[in-house]
């Protein structure tokens, strides 16, 4: 039978197997690169989104408005997520609030509008499933990146990890779909623009409380 | 460790978590920045080891039948069956056995046996339950 490791064979035997490590990069820092990989994906929604009257839209500050919101509301996110992933870095209510604010925010501006959409049903979910299809797409690269961003890291709840991480995602890729989206209607905003962020940011969670806190398992 | 024995009562329980809160500081070695003050860094890894444990801890007590009944080993002639029951006994761990020993041979209540121990009633009826299993294997055999 072997005998259990004392904790000071534990430190000779971790000491020996150590390796130099590179420190992980401020959040900031991981944050900024992100955010240029965000801002290629929205320069990929302007170019290429079906909206012709991007230009009218943009001289409208509820537009702009509601755009800032889900873009800051994501950065917020991102940040929050990221730093979620260093032991000993405070998280405040507040920062964790953001997000959350800036979300309903924007969800209260797309229900502002009041263009209706004649059309059936059957329409109303043709075109709303692929926005729903575009946002999810949108969503994965830069979900994928922060995923891998924390899984480097230390997250001591995987859960809230996860969760801001998806809702990071999700944020943008609703900015990005915004962009490109011809239609206005409340409805379909809220159903098929909105849902997708808290339907995601909740997938997140779940796969953050599962897989996020495994770097700590004996 | 003045740390976690704040946090935990149980000694064996501590030297664990110990040793498992130094693998966690190695794991996440590359998240600790330098110039950053070391301590909220250690104790924050530290804390969540420990509330992992008491999450699993809970799971585990919720989700095991405790079972106060000590297996029942063939009865052969009185001495024979002491020696082999003390050669099981033996064989058990030394937290498994102390909770046999203080419930069963000395016949203490829950609460007097823990207090002896120097744990909680509930992680002392798990104790004891595993043993019960355990011997239940060994008498088996």
């Amino acid at each position: 039978m072997t005998t259990p490791p004392t904790p000071e064979r534990l430190v000779a035997r971790l000491l020996s197997e150590a390796e130099p490590v590179r420190p992980f990069w401020s959040p900031d820092t991981r944050l900024a690169i992100w955010l240029v990989l965000e801002a290629l994906m929205l320069g990929f929604a302007v170019k290429f989104g079906l909206r012709q009257d991007l230009g009218d839209h943009l001289r409208h500050p509820l537009f702009v408005l509601e755009l800032g919101m889900l873009v800051s509301g994501g950065a917020l996110a991102a940040r929050v997520a990221l730093r979620a992933a260093v032991p000993g870095l405070t998280i405040s209510g507040r920062e964790m609030m953001w997000p959350v604010v800036l979300l309903s925010a924007a969800a209260l501006l797309m229900s502002l509008d009041t263009t209706t959409t004649a059309g059936s049903t059957a329409r109303f979910i043709a075109s709303g499933a692929q926005c729903f299809g575009c946002i999810v797409g949108f969503a994965a690269m830069p979900w994928i990146a922060l995923w891998v961003a924390l899984r480097r890291g230390a997250p001591l709840d995987g859960g809230v990890a996860g969760t801001y991480a998806g809702a990071a995602a999700f944020l943008f890729a609703a900015a990005a779909i915004r962009i490109a989206c011809p239609i206005d209607s409340s409805a379909h905003l809220l159903t098929w623009h909105g849902l997708p962020i808290a339907v995601g940011a909740a997938l997140s969670a779940l796969a953050g409380a599962s897989w996020l806190e495994r770097w700590s398992e004996p | 460790m003045g740390f976690l024995r704040a946090r935990v009562p149980n000694s064996q329980e501590v030297d664990d978590l110990y040793q498992e809160t130094l693998l966690a500081l190695h794991r996440a070695r590359r998240t600790y920045k330098p110039p950053r003050p070391v301590e909220p860094w250690l104790f924050a890894i530290a804390s969540h080891v420990v509330a992992r444990h008491m999450r699993r801890q809970r799971m585990r007590m919720a989700r095991e039948v405790l079972s106060d009944a000590l297996p029942e080993a063939p009865m052969r002639d009185g001495g024979q069956a002491r020696v082999e029951l003390a050669q099981v006994l033996d064989r058990l761990s030394p937290i498994h056995r102390e909770a046999i020993e203080l419930l069963k041979l000395e016949g203490l209540s829950t609460e007097a046996a823990a207090a002896r121990a120097g744990t909680t009633p509930g992680a002392l009826r798990v104790r004891a339950h595993r043993a019960y299993k355990v011997l239940r294997q060994l008498l088996a055999t």
